[in-house]
């Protein structure tokens, strides 16, 4: 039997597309996850112990719950944010989108370290900020910004608010115009148009989003760490001195289970309550999802209405945005938030610029006079060099590899009901839940019999491991709104199954599938947990020696390389921008 | 016939030579251990060192605990030094290849049965001149007294390597004599009242120093060494040895290392006086062997942490009675303190 063939069948093709991932999942990550169970209760002795203490403790419930609402505050931040800018890209040029999204993607290159110590020259108490704010005389003393949960709240956003952005973006393409315009011809208001088809439609964009944005702000400790004050001790932070400092597995692999649990509870809530389709894991089918559409659609309509009859404000948001769905004039308001948000993102670029100019040896702001010194130092060692290859090329196959067997599985998630889906499902995100450093040590245990310490195959497996669920929710999330009618159409016309998802499902999917493939390489390219315990001295890796450049002293070599690479990966996404023009031309030409 | 003894031997030298994997601290400090020490093993042994980085307290309990060593030597801090030993994840090291020289020199406190003592660091308190010109802070009572001393501090966070308990404690007049076992409710108490001019507990070195340079902070506790080249560095920052802590980070061998041998002649050659007295030339650290201050210049032996008159005014933590046990708790001090801490943050 051809493959084609073998695809035809619905149950071996659920399982030859699910195949990659679990073999993936079961060869390295799967034994992890047993192994932090067997060790939070230590399996010799089972002693559940460190659960009875933790869960008596009312200063871990503590720090559980606020570090759980301050992850929600920050997702609800984001995919208010997202909306505006969004709908806004949607709306304009090709062209426009596309700079758009490089000036939103363009501090993704830099390390969040950097990133956090970008803000911390920002938000000073001689900072930037409060330079200006004194200087228009808006405050008359310096106001503490650094340090604060304001502070923590902006490094976080600043990190996270592109993984909600673009699913979101992803899920308005989709949109079929036309069913706005039918809406509005059978007699629906603008309004009614935008609550009961427009953002229903948008919902399962959202929905991947927010599940994206809160778990990465539950399990972020860089941002924290360096940007928080006194107060703003996440959970994670106290897992990661427990292991880290204490060297104690039990009670760090304990809290992780807690953790785990706890979040898997919240987003089978939120799952249940906002109904968001099966993107975070209910067991349904396509026609079950359709139905579900339906009672989403109802709810936000009914929400939407209330809102507007209790204020005016509500229903002019509302309006404008529905202006949007009538391919009306943009609205200002969305206009005017993505402006800011591309500013917001601009900042700290430009603030690294500067300091990677400067002649002194600390970050010192402004810089007092110019020097290439930090370019030097970077151009001129050999193992910065390396590892920016290194990181380059393993993030290079962690998006090509992740890609291909993330949407592989989400075809297989998305279209077909089979037992333990739910449960498959809640493994593949776990990677997401579980503290990087327990992810590492087990990741070590596994990679050693293989022979893959110090390997950069091995390094690709780890990062695979994390960034694969990144992969599977954004594609899921375009998925769940394709009509696979379609597909079915194409099918009954003679195409065989490889053929239709080339020419019918590839072409909607398309800018997921770009979105999937960055998001994966940019959760390599960052990654440092993992690196630290599975790359050796053969491959360290760029953000390995970042961490080490920024251990004891903060050389401005570190803004060096973040100008290095977004002028370089400008440079390069302009040229093949251009490249392709020309050869368009080249080739209308030849056809003329 | 000959080609194959010629090949044989080609690879029995190699095997003689081989390598050894050493895992220290990264970044410029480790840059001027390949200058002043790594280079100079190559050359004089023919083995090669290989540098790797991030030597942490799981990292080797993980590495010997899966059977797949990848260091040789680690270079770990104190405390880490003796969670490892005690929980027997170390080698015995090797002290027969000493050459007599160094033997003679070394004295018996720096070579422990599981480690040998490499190089001192100091976390000492710095300033802001712009805020206190010459006059800072003199004494850890100075650092607490906001009266005197107005201003942002930033002091080390108790679930950092180097907890400030002692400091807490200094500033209420305890001596050192007196201060084990250490007192931990006076000691919270007393970082209560420094705690509303604390604007950040820091959990790494480059944050105090940073943030007196930038201004963020008037007073914070800071590595000797890296204030040291900030101020060289025309930074606006100075700091005093006055009560700082002199630590020291152990050369360790982790159980299985696969160069075992080449890892003991690299830490005789790592103790050499002339080696270490490149070193602190390069970044101003405390060597281990005290006969390389005879090659150090007086200008680069006064920021010294282990000086002799620099070492006199500083403080020694006890990190033996912190890896004890409290029969309260059935913990080490050390978990029972950041537990508390971790309570310290939350309450208001």
């Amino acid at each position: 039997m051809s493959p084609a063939r073998l695809l035809a069948h619905p149950a071996l093709r659920t399982t030859a597309l699910l195949a990659p991932l679990v073999l993936l999942f079961s060869l390295i990550y799967v034994g992890s996850l047993v192994r932090m169970l067997l060790t939070s209760i230590d399996y010799a002795s089972l002693n559940f112990q460190p659960y009875v203490d933790l869960l008596s403790d009312r200063n871990i419930l503590h720090s559980i719950r606020s570090t759980i609402t301050m992850a929600a505050l920050v997702t609800v931040i984001c995919v208010v944010i997202s909306y505006p800018v969004a709908i806004t890209m949607a709306r304009s040029s090709a062209l426009t989108a596309k700079i758009i999204t490089w000036l939103i993607v363009l501090p993704m290159w830099i390390s969040t370290l950097v990133r956090s110590y970008a803000w911390i020259v920002l938000l000073g108490r001689q900072g930037v900020t409060n330079n200006l704010l004194v200087g228009a005389g808006i405050v008359d003393r310096p106001v503490s910004l650094l340090y604060t949960p304001f502070s923590v709240y902006v490094g976080l956003i600043y990190v996270l608010l592109p993984f909600s952005v673009f699913p979101i973006y992803n899920s308005i393409k989709l949109i079929d115009q036309r069913l706005l315009g039918a809406a509005r011809s059978l007699g629906a208001s603008r309004f009614i148009a935008m609550a009961a088809i427009f953002f229903p439609l948008t919902l399962p964009g959202a929905a991947v989003g927010s599940v994206l944005v809160f778990v990465m702000a539950l399990s972020y400790w860089v941002t924290p760490t360096l940007l928080g004050g006194p107060g703003d001790t996440t959970f994670v932070m106290i897992i990661e001195k427990q292991i880290n400092l204490i060297g104690n597995m039990q009670l760090g692999s304990a809290m992780a289970v807690v953790l785990l649990v706890v979040t898997v509870a919240i987003l089978l809530v939120f799952q249940k309550v906002l109904g968001f389709g099966s993107v975070i894991g209910a067991s349904g089918t396509y026609s079950n999802s359709g139905q579900k559409l339906v009672r989403m659609a109802t709810r936000a309509l009914v929400l939407v209405t209330m809102l507007g009859r209790r204020g005016p404000s509500a229903a002019a948001a509302s309006e404008s945005a529905a202006s949007y769905a009538e391919g009306g004039r943009l609205p200002d308001f969305s206009r005017c938030i993505t402006f800011l948000t591309i500013v917001f993102f601009l900042v700290p670029i430009l603030i690294l610029i500067p300091l990677s100019f400067g002649s002194s040896a600390y970050l010192k702001f402004p810089p007092t006079d110019f020097s290439w010194r930090w370019y030097e130092a970077y151009f001129g060692d050999r193992d910065w060099i390396t590892a920016t290859f290194v990181s380059l090329r393993v993030a290079a196959a962690t998006a090509v590899i992740g890609v291909v067997i993330g949407a592989m599985a989400a075809l297989a998630l998305a279209k077909a009901s089979f037992p333990f889906r739910g449960a498959l499902l809640a493994v593949i995100l776990s990677p997401l839940l579980v503290p990087n450093i327990i992810t590492a040590v087990s990741l070590y245990f596994q990679l050693s019999p293989l022979g893959l310490i110090d390997t950069q195959t091995g390094l690709i497996l780890g990062h695979l491991v994390l960034a694969t669920p990144f992969v599977v929710m954004v594609i899921m999330g375009a998925l769940q709104n394709f009509d696979f009618n379609l597909e079915k159409a194409a099918r009954s016309l003679g195409a065989g199954p490889l053929t239709a998802f080339r020419t019918v499902m590839l072409p909607l999917i398309a800018s997921a599938v770009v979105t999937a493939a960055f998001f994966a390489f940019i959760i390599s390219f960052d990654e440092v947990v993992v690196a630290v315990f599975v790359s050796g001295p053969s491959a360290p890796t760029l953000p390995k020696q970042l961490l080490n450049a920024t251990r004891f002293e903060l050389s401005p070599t570190i803004a060096a390389i973040s100008v290095i690479l977004v002028a370089g990966t400008t440079l390069l996404v302009l040229g093949s921008e251009l490249a392709g023009r020309l050869l368009r031309r080249h080739e209308a030409k030849r056809a003329g | 016939m000959i080609a194959a003894a010629g090949f044989g031997l080609s690879s029995l030298t190699a095997a003689a030579d081989g390598s050894v994997v050493v895992s220290s601290w990264g970044g410029s400090f480790q840059a001027a251990e390949r200058k002043a020490i790594f280079d100079h093993f190559e050359k004089a042994t023919g083995i090669d060192v290989v540098d790797d980085s991030g030597p942490s307290l799981v990292k080797i309990k993980t590495m010997v605990e899966s059977g797949n060593v990848q260091w040789d030597v680690a270079e770990v801090n104190q405390g880490d030094y003796l969670a490892l030993a005690e929980q027997g994840l170390l080698e015995e090291i090797d002290y027969s290849v000493l050459d007599e020289e160094t033997r003679k020199q070394m004295p018996q406190t720096a070579l422990l049965k599981y480690g040998a003592e490499g190089v001192s660091y100091s976390r000492v308190i710095g300033w802001n001149t712009k805020t206190f010109g010459e006059n800072g802070p003199q004494s850890w009572a100075d650092v607490w007294d906001t009266k005197k001393f107005p201003g942002a501090r930033v002091i080390d966070a108790g679930d950092y390597p180097n907890a400030p308990f002692e400091y807490a404690l200094l500033a209420e007049g305890v001596t050192m004599d007196k201060m084990y076992p250490l007192d931990l409710d006076r000691s919270f108490a007393s970082l209560r009242k420094i705690r509303p001019d604390v604007v950040k507990w820091s959990t790494t070195s480059a944050m105090g120093p940073e943030a007196l340079a930038s201004g963020e902070a008037d007073i914070a506790i800071v590595s000797s060494s890296r204030i040291e080249a900030l101020k060289q560095n025309g930074a606006p920052v100075d700091y005093t040895f006055n009560q700082g802590a002199l630590i020291k980070d152990y050369l360790v061998v982790p159980k299985g290392a696969k160069n075992k041998e080449n890892a003991m002649k690299f830490i005789a050659f790592y103790l050499k006086a002339d080696g270490q007295a490149r070193l602190s030339a390069l970044q101003p650290l405390g060597p281990s062997n005290p006969a390389a201050f005879e090659q150090i210049s007086e200008d680069v032996a006064h920021s010294i942490p282990t000086y002799p008159k620099n070492a006199e005014k500083q403080i020694l933590i006890d990190y033996g009675w912190w890896a004890q046990i409290d029969p309260k708790e059935k913990k080490t001090w050390r978990e029972v303190a950041v537990a508390r801490w971790q309570q310290f943050l939350l309450e208001n």
